[in-house]
């Protein structure tokens, strides 16, 4: 029985020989993950679509070198950082704390974490899009594109154990966020 | 006690990855894993909703961005022998696209009138018996009489169903479940595992959570199994979590690649395709049932008598029922396998 990878492989490869409709599958399947990863990192939506769309064509063109070491979703997502660090490079824009808040040390220990499990999941989105950017892509990688924690690092192009280490600071991060906003 | 869990085995839990049977023991047992758990599913519930929240524009754009390529090169003796075989039968292997001035406009109101509108302009979907096949394609009678002509080429996906075990059944394996609900599972009796990831309709706007549960009480589940244990699975099926419990009577299909010559008439068969001028319908996928025993002759998607909701103000009104391939696009196997499973002919 196929897996869902052998799927996308397939629609990959067919991609390659120029059929659209593998595109557009492809497009409906991890379209959605891929454009909030995307969300993650670039502050404008509307810039955010057009990055999507650059991806998508990048996934057109390169198709066929598509190499099968990784889920497809992984090299997506992969191409749609470069997509975004070129697009964000072009127009003069920081992402915002990325160099100074990946070097700051982890702090000490913050408020109790059971403050996650009585926030409501809306909350928690809104202090997800407080967290400094390294945090922010590494959780939107392993629970919003489902990535294993070795992928995360494929993608973040890291080692294992920072996208561990990160992992564990966004999650104290947002526990002390919400407990700010009254959750503890 | 045996050690706590990883962190990569706490993730791909909380992601609804099989982990280990014995560590999944471990967490049943430990309230510090219990309490891991618990949290970083709060974490993924909130960028879940994050995922839910973008929306990509439709594909029309991207479409239009995409310039031809040329299909990769056909080698030169599978090319030769492909026209040396059209020659012989006397019938070209490749559909061909005929300018509009074949059929009448009498026959082309009857191909419109046999055929299902989907969200997507250029696909149509025919459903009913099929009457023959030859090398180029098909001919499917409708319920309604009428005779439709399909054509096939080398890029028609075309798939028929085999029996299968329940073994077929593994994690990451797209299936359409039907059943009896029962307790907030379904109690499997027919398991049909697709060849491939199917697009769920959209459900409502407004509908709100529980929808996969919804369909498990009338004893339906579709989506990609998640885990699978002892005599049972879990299936993501419309956002919600279904438990399918699989008895030793279950009937399990499989969903398999078949050339045009190997579906058989006389069994249900779905096209969705184009149609051309000439009044034929250029197939993009074709999929046919395996007799006897279908699923019910409906799924049994949300009808207009939804339950009120408990708390929900006077005058309420249900959300719409959705339209059957609503929010599957142009993708055309998806919109193949949901009229296969949806009707009957």
């Amino acid at each position: 029985m196929s897996r869902p990878e052998d799927d996308d492989g397939a629609l990959l490869r067919r991609v390659a020989d120029g059929d659209r409709a593998a595109l557009v599958a492809l497009y409906r399947r991890h379209g959605a993950v891929v454009l909030a990863q995307i969300n993650l990192v670039v502050p404008d939506r509307g810039l955010g679509e057009e990055i999507l769309q650059d991806t998508m064509l990048a996934v057109w063109r390169g198709a066929g070198s598509f190499g099968g070491r990784s889920q497809v979703r992984s090299w997506i997502i992969a191409i749609a950082r470069r997509q975004a660090r070129d697009r964000l490079r072009r127009r003069r824009l920081r992402v915002v704390g990325e160099e100074a808040l990946a070097a700051r040390p982890a702090p000490g220990p913050g408020p109790e974490e059971v403050v996650l499990e009585r926030a409501k999941a809306t909350a928690v989105a809104g202090a997800i899009g407080t967290l400094s950017l390294p945090l922010r892509e590494v959780v939107g990688l392993v629970f919003g594109a489902g990535l294993t924690l070795a992928e995360t690092a494929e993608v973040l192009e890291v080692p294992l154990g920072t996208v561990k280490s990160r992992l564990a600071a966004a999650r104290a991060a947002l526990a002390r966020s919400l407990s700010e906003e009254g959750y503890a | 006690m045996s050690a706590h869990l990883t962190l990569e085995e706490l993730t791909a839990h909380v992601n609804g990855t099989a982990v280990d049977a014995g560590r999944l023991a471990h967490l049943a047992g430990c309230p510090v894993c219990a309490a891991e758990a618990r949290r970083w599913s709060a974490v993924r519930e909130g960028t879940q909703s994050l995922v839910s929240a973008a929306q990509p524009p439709p594909p029309d754009a991207l479409l239009s961005g995409t310039p031809s390529r040329r299909r990769r090169p056909v080698g030169r003796r599978v090319l030769l022998t492909s026209v040396a075989a059209a020659a012989l039968t006397g019938v070209a292997g490749y559909a061909v696209s005929l300018p509009g001035d074949g059929g009448t406009p009498g026959t082309r109101t009857v191909l419109a009138a046999a055929l299902t509108d989907t969200e997507c302009p250029e696909l149509k979907v025919a459903s009913g018996t099929l009457r023959s096949v030859r090398g180029d394609g098909l001919v499917l009678r409708t319920a309604r009489g009428t005779d439709v002509t399909v054509t096939t080429s080398t890029s028609t996906r075309i798939t028929r169903e085999v029996p299968g075990t329940a073994r077929d059944v593994v994690r990451g394996a797209h299936v359409a479940v039907g059943g009896t609900g029962a307790d907030g599972a379904v109690r499997a009796e027919r398991v049909v595992l697709m060849g491939h990831a199917v697009r769920v309709p959209a459900p409502p706007r407004g509908a709100g959570l529980g929808l996969g549960r919804m369909m498990a009480s009338r004893g339906t589940a579709m989506g990609r199994v998640i885990e699978v244990g002892e005599g049972r699975f879990t299936v993501e099926s419309m956002g919600d979590r279904v438990q399918v419990l699989v008895p030793p009577s279950v009937t399990v299909i499989r969903q398999v690649t078949a050339p045009v010559g190997r579906l058989e008439p006389g069994r249900f068969t779905v096209v969705v395709g184009t149609p051309r001028g000439d009044s034929t319908l250029a197939g993009v996928s074709v999929q046919q049932s395996d007799p006897p025993a279908p699923l019910p002759r409906d799924l049994p998607l949300p009808t207009p008598e939804l339950p009120k909701l408990p708390g929900a103000p006077s005058g309420f009104s249900p959300p719409a029922v959705p339209r059957p391939f609503q929010g599957l696009g142009c993708d055309a196997d998806a919109i193949a396998t949901t009229a296969l499973h949806s009707t009957r002919a």
